[in-house]
């Protein structure tokens, strides 16, 4: 007996406790709260992968349509660098394109995904299982700060490799100058690396625009995206009316870019002045992955104080937002 | 035994108005319990506060816990199911079971697909496309596969047709219930369910107007039915409720012994049904 006290591996295989939770409970609990997301708001996942499924179609069929001039890349003739620039312009619009798409459909999600069980009262239901509403509120957050983000991000580097096997394959029958297509794995994955700091970085930033959305979501009795929208929009219009100020618009516009004037040091950096300098008309689209990997200001972009503030803003929301969902009652 | 729910002076308000006064009562184990009232009484903010789902003033305790601070540990024994539409449109059966197998450590999955091969309900439908006592029924599949110790059931029938109310309580009775539960059930369909219920409490604005266990009615109250001519010595014992019925008068009385009313007519126990009616007509003391 005293053996079997000392070894925690001997369970008998009876019923749970009372008061605990199965093995691997938190884990799997937040692995099922994800899921639902998922299959409530199939926008989520469907309307990224619809756009990148458009993308590589759209490079399928229009092959032979697409004529570059040597031009468009200033006097050098069109060469395997300049290839390479096309590739790694693509590689960013298509992860800029599907970023659009989520930015979308997550603001949506998000000023949903707390009303929506109060609109159709299945809040009740989700209520009468043993999930608290900081794990419930958590699982939404985690779907947009992180699945959803990461999964772009993926879907993006997915998409590229697609579009570039097509144009290498039209590329390999002859189909495709063999000069307009370039590959380099080094440098696809250094943009690749870039992007991923971009998104982490976007997504703290953007943070405080989450936690408003939620919030929203939590106190709308009807028309919650009227209210997400029209918070923004009239707020500047009204001070601008009474006090002909604008110093919200201003902010508005602040969280929305602000970040990234602060990572591209407000525009100055090194290598796009030294073109400058050697009076070149034609910077070089894109700037080399190199110099930006080098030059661009991780650290001061990610220990700006407006970015801290930010995320401290946010957490007081979702906070709010939690609070609010455990004691609301709407009867 | 220890009470499942003990409630003492419990007291929510919605603004000037009280929905629940200094509402005392308690639950014991293993019983289905009857929370009986018109609309307005305060029998759903009576179980939204046993829930934890609203705030209250009083003292109450459920299986030991307070809801208003330890819900989340409430509601691994608790299942409750609040009104017949809360399953959303957009759920898959197959997905509401996996949802409730993923965050729910007693619920026991084969249960609840036992149960449902027993209906017509496909695992690939969504709820939306379910007729509302099909929905019912997947919910009820969902918490009789659950392993709670207490069940919360509010208006769970409302809207169904009789069939389907039929076998829901049915299966309640049969497939769930066992001395070890206890069902705690709110309706407006007395007569149908009175079979049902080992103890009753009515509510009325705010108040509890009867607690008692139904084995205890027949001792406690009686309905003695008199002719007109009798009515009178029969008033002198101060009915609490009076009804004429093809001329002649039914008369509710509490705590009268059998000696004393049986002379004057036709004595016997009343229903719940007209227990409630009596109960409710009267003037609120």
């Amino acid at each position: 007996m005293s053996t079997n006290m000392t070894t925690p591996a001997v369970t008998t295989g009876t019923a749970v406790p009372a008061g605990s939770a199965a093995p691997g409970g938190l884990q799997q609990t937040l692995v099922t709260l994800v899921r639902r997301e998922f299959w409530e708001h199939r926008a989520l996942w469907i309307a990224p992968l619809a756009t990148a499924i458009l993308l590589v179609v759209f490079v399928l069929f229009a092959h032979g349509h697409v004529h570059i001039e040597g031009s468009g890349f200033g006097d050098q003739p069109f060469g395997a660098r300049q290839a390479l620039a096309v590739s790694t312009i693509a590689q960013g619009v298509i992860f800029e394109a599907l970023n659009l798409v989520m930015a979308a459909v997550l603001s949506f999600y998000l000023v949903d995904c707390l009303y929506a069980e109060r609109r159709d009262r299945s809040i009740y239901f989700w209520k009468s299982l043993p999930v608290s509403d900081g794990l419930t509120v958590a699982s939404k957050l985690l779907v947009a700060m992180v699945v959803v983000p990461l999964g772009v991000w993926v879907l993006a580097a997915v998409t590229h490799v697609a579009i570039s096997m097509v144009s290498g394959a039209y590329s390999a029958f002859g189909q495709l100058p063999q000069h307009l297509v370039a590959w380099n794995t080094l440098t696809w994955l250094r943009v690749e690396f870039l992007l991923l700091i971009g998104v982490i970085l976007g997504t703290l930033w953007y943070a405080p625009i989450t936690g408003f959305f939620l919030l929203v979501s939590v106190l709308a009795r009807r028309n919650a995206v009227m209210w997400a929208l029209g918070i923004p929009v009239l707020a500047p219009l009204l001070e601008r009316i009474v006090f002909g100020t604008h110093y919200i618009w201003t902010f508005i516009i602040y969280r929305s870019l602000g970040i990234w004037d602060i990572l591209a040091n407000h525009g100055n950096l090194k290598f796009i002045n030294d073109q400058a300098a050697r009076g070149s008309s034609h910077i070089n689209v894109p700037p080399p992955i190199d110099a930006l990997l080098g030059e661009l200001h991780f650290r001061a972009a990610f220990l700006a104080p407006d970015l801290w503030l930010g995320l401290i803003a946010a957490a007081a929301m979702v906070y709010a937002a939690t609070r609010i969902r455990r004691y609301r009652d709407d009867t | 035994m220890t009470a499942v729910i003990e409630a003492r002076g419990l007291t929510k308000a919605f603004g000037a108005q009280r929905a629940l006064d200094g509402v005392s009562f308690a639950v014991q184990p293993g019983r289905i319990v009857g929370l009986i009232g018109p609309n307005g009484a305060g029998k759903t903010t009576a179980l939204k506060a046993i829930l934890g789902l609203t705030s209250f003033t009083g003292d109450l305790r459920v299986m030991g816990l307070d809801p208003r601070s330890q819900r989340d540990e409430l509601m691994r024994d608790v299942c409750f199911i609040a009104d017949v539409a809360v399953l959303p449109r957009w759920l898959k059966v197959s997905q509401a079971l996996e949802f409730v197998a993923g965050v729910h450590p007693r619920f026991d999955r084969s249960v609840a697909e036992g149960f449902l091969k027993k209906t017509d309900i496909h695992m690939s439908s969504r709820v939306g496309q379910l007729s509302k006592g099909m929905v019912t029924q997947l919910h009820l599949a969902l918490i009789l596969a659950i392993d709670a110790r207490l069940l919360v059931l509010d208006e769970p029938t409302l809207g169904l047709d009789l069939l389907y109310r039929r076998s829901f309580y049915d299966t309640l009775l049969n497939d769930y219930f066992d001395k070890q539960r206890t069902i705690l059930l709110t309706t407006h369909q007395v007569e149908e369910v009175e079979h049902l219920f080992t103890d009753i409490i009515f509510i009325k604005q705010g108040h509890v107007a009867l607690d008692s266990p139904v084995e205890e009615l027949g001792s406690r109250y009686q309905q003695l039915t008199v002719s007109a001519e009798q009515a009178g010595a029969a008033r002198a014992l101060k009915p609490f409720y009076e009804q004429e019925v093809f001329g002649r008068v039914a008369m509710f009385f509490e705590g009268r012994s059998q000696a004393e009313l049986s002379a004057l007519g036709e004595l016997r126990t009343p229903t719940i049904a007209d227990l409630f009616v009596a109960k409710m007509q009267r003037a609120t003391p």
